[in-house]
């Protein structure tokens, strides 16, 4: 039976970046706590020495010659127009320092 | 369907323009009462087959997919045309590039009608999440169609396409087909790329196709298959067309039918379909084999926890810079709070919850009991697939524990609503192949709801599953 606090809840609501209201941190701590708590299946799993699963089809590592490429360069407007806030070609963006 | 289709495009008795016309008629007539489409891209569809009738009118040979219209699900991306992922965070959003997927079906020359809905960022099971609309079931528009390709499914089935895309991360490609009557193919993980699709869960997302027929299904999923260098997690592929290795024999296939599938949960009409198929199989001459896949039960908790995992991090990128809405950044104090007003404004209540779920599951303290063990369990559940499939070619279960449910009836439960993926996620943990087929119907208050069959195969072997329920349809 796993317990969650409204203080446990806004602590992963802060780690997620995200906002909750009231109502929703409340709903929330009911909906954490029967999920997490059909989670518990798996601690009665025994797993033996079995590995993570690394790669689904086990396949090798995928890499590409180190070479520079102009790609994509007329994508640029094309990538600015999605932006919120912008100021020509900068990004305006809340002070992070 | 598909094949007709292109024998009367290039003979010249139909038009690219004309069918394009018929579909979009269909979605105008239908659509408001479906609704299935997010976006609908009338003046590109006329646009492109408009030049398939140039091409054709020239004496030129046209790829098979040519002029065949069809949708695309609202979390693949499209250059140019709006791309939303049924979420409010992407309203307006349009893509700077195509997915892969969709750079093939345009160097086949298909007809893309438009973007159709699903739950936000394929997350649900009835296409009740989007932040968009709620897709009807044309089979019963009191019902849901399934998510969370259920605009995928829905538009085929009412005949506002000929065939769709859609994504299957838990069964969201399989289990809107059961609901929908349709075949519906999630093809083994690698064999189709990734790029330029949203992602849920990255271990376990594949996009796959939904279709009126075995034949469509193959023919959509030969364009869009292959390996890609965008996608590191694709497959080395052969390019081999599915469409040719519909034999229509399955005479020797031994089909095994997992004891466990077969438990509580399961609905009396749905079981006797589904032994009613069992006969039919049998009567096409393959052997059924009784099989064991003993950790089925922690599969979808093994599920959850991964997906959810996953899906946090890949949610992390929807910050409100590059991309997404933005609730008045002046009004924030610093660029924690508008992350913050972005994401809370931005996702709907199920994104939140399992937002939620997948960041506790990651935090420092829980990561190694949850993920961690997890991987471990799918480790073992993948090899009670290897298993099995030393003794069987495929593997046969019903889709879906119960038919299409009515809409709203479980918005307010997750769990209940997670459970309905039981027979599905096995299938993505393993990374295995599977489709789902339609096997008859069940009467559920004077409306006969079809049933859908799951054939699941070793992996890369789409051409075994195709051909087996091609076989089961010819008969």
């Amino acid at each position: 039976m796993v317990k969650i606090s409204d203080q446990d809840v806004m602590g992963v609501a802060e780690l997620a970046q995200v906002n909750l209201t009231s109502q929703e941190v409340g709903q929330m701590r009911g909906d954490l706590e029967s999920v997490l708590g059909y989670f518990d299946v798996l601690s009665g799993v025994d797993v033996g020495d079995m590995e993570e699963i690394g790669h689904i089809t086990r396949m090798e590592n995928v890499l590409r010659s180190d070479e520079v490429s102009a790609e994509g360069a007329d994508m640029r407007e094309d990538l600015l127009q999605n932006i919120p806030s912008r100021d020509g070609d900068f990004i305006q963006v809340k002070n992070v320092l | 369907m598909i094949r007709e289709l292109h024998e009367k495009l290039q003979s010249g008795e139909i038009s690219a323009v004309g069918l394009a016309e018929k579909y979009l008629g269909e979605i105008d007539a239908q659509d408001g009462e479906i609704g299935a489409y997010i976006t609908v891209d009338r003046d590109g569809a006329l646009a492109h087959a408009k030049s398939v009738d140039e091409h054709i009118a020239r004496g030129e040979k046209i790829p098979l997919l040519a002029g065949i219209p069809g949708a695309i699900k609202d979390n693949i991306l499209t250059k140019g045309l709006t791309t939303t992922a049924g979420s409010k965070i992407l309203d307006g959003y349009v893509p700077p590039y195509s997915a892969t997927v969709v750079e093939k079906l345009r160097a086949d020359r298909a007809t893309i009608l438009g973007k159709v809905n699903l739950d936000e960022f394929a997350c649900g099971g009835s296409t009740e999440h989007s932040a968009y609309k709620v897709t009807k079931n044309p089979h019963d528009i009191t019902r849901v169609p399934g998510g969370s390709s259920g605009g995928s499914a829905a538009a085929v089935a009412a005949g506002e396409a000929v065939w769709a895309l859609g994504s299957d991360t838990g069964g969201s490609i399989r289990q809107p087909s059961s609901f929908c009557g349709l075949v519906g193919i999630k093809p083994t993980y690698g064999r189709v790329s990734r790029y330029g699709v949203i992602a849920y869960g990255s271990s376990l997302d594949q996009v796959g196709v939904i279709a009126n027929t075995a034949e469509d299904a193959a023919i959509v999923l030969s364009s869009i298959a292959g390996q890609d260098a965008h996608d590191a997690t694709s497959a080395h592929s052969d390019g081999q067309k599915y469409e040719d290795f519909l034999q229509g024999d399955i005479r020797g296939a031994k089909i095994g039918v997992p004891k466990e599938f077969l438990g509580n949960g399961l609905d009396e009409g749905v079981r006797a379909v589904f032994d009613e198929a069992v006969e039919k199989y049998k009567s096409l001459g393959a052997e059924i084999v009784e099989i064991s896949l003993p950790h089925t039960e922690s599969a979808l908790a093994t599920y959850y926890v991964i997906a959810l995992c996953e899906l946090s991090s890949n949610l992390a990128r929807f910050d409100g810079i590059r991309y997404g809405h933005i609730p008045n950044m002046e009004k924030c104090d610093s660029i924690s709070d508008y992350y913050k007003n972005v994401r809370g404004a931005g996702f709907g209540a199920e994104i939140k919850r399992r937002l939620m779920l997948g960041t506790y599951a990651l935090s420092a303290g829980y990561y190694d009991s949850y993920y961690k063990k997890a991987q471990k369990v799918r480790a073992l559940i993948r090899q009670d697939f290897e298993k099995a499939f030393e003794k069987v070619d495929y593997i046969f279960t019903p889709t879906v524990p119960e038919p299409a449910f009515k809409i709203g009836d479980r918005s307010d439960d997750p769990l209940k609503m997670y459970l309905t993926d039981i027979y599905n996620v096995p299938v993505n943990l393993a990374g295995v192949p599977a489709l789902s087929h339609p096997i008859g119907d069940v009467d559920v208050d004077g409306v006969r709801l079809p049933v859908g069959g799951q054939i699941i195969g070793k992996w890369f072997d789409e051409e075994g599953i195709l051909n087996t329920a091609f076989t089961y349809e010819q008969s």
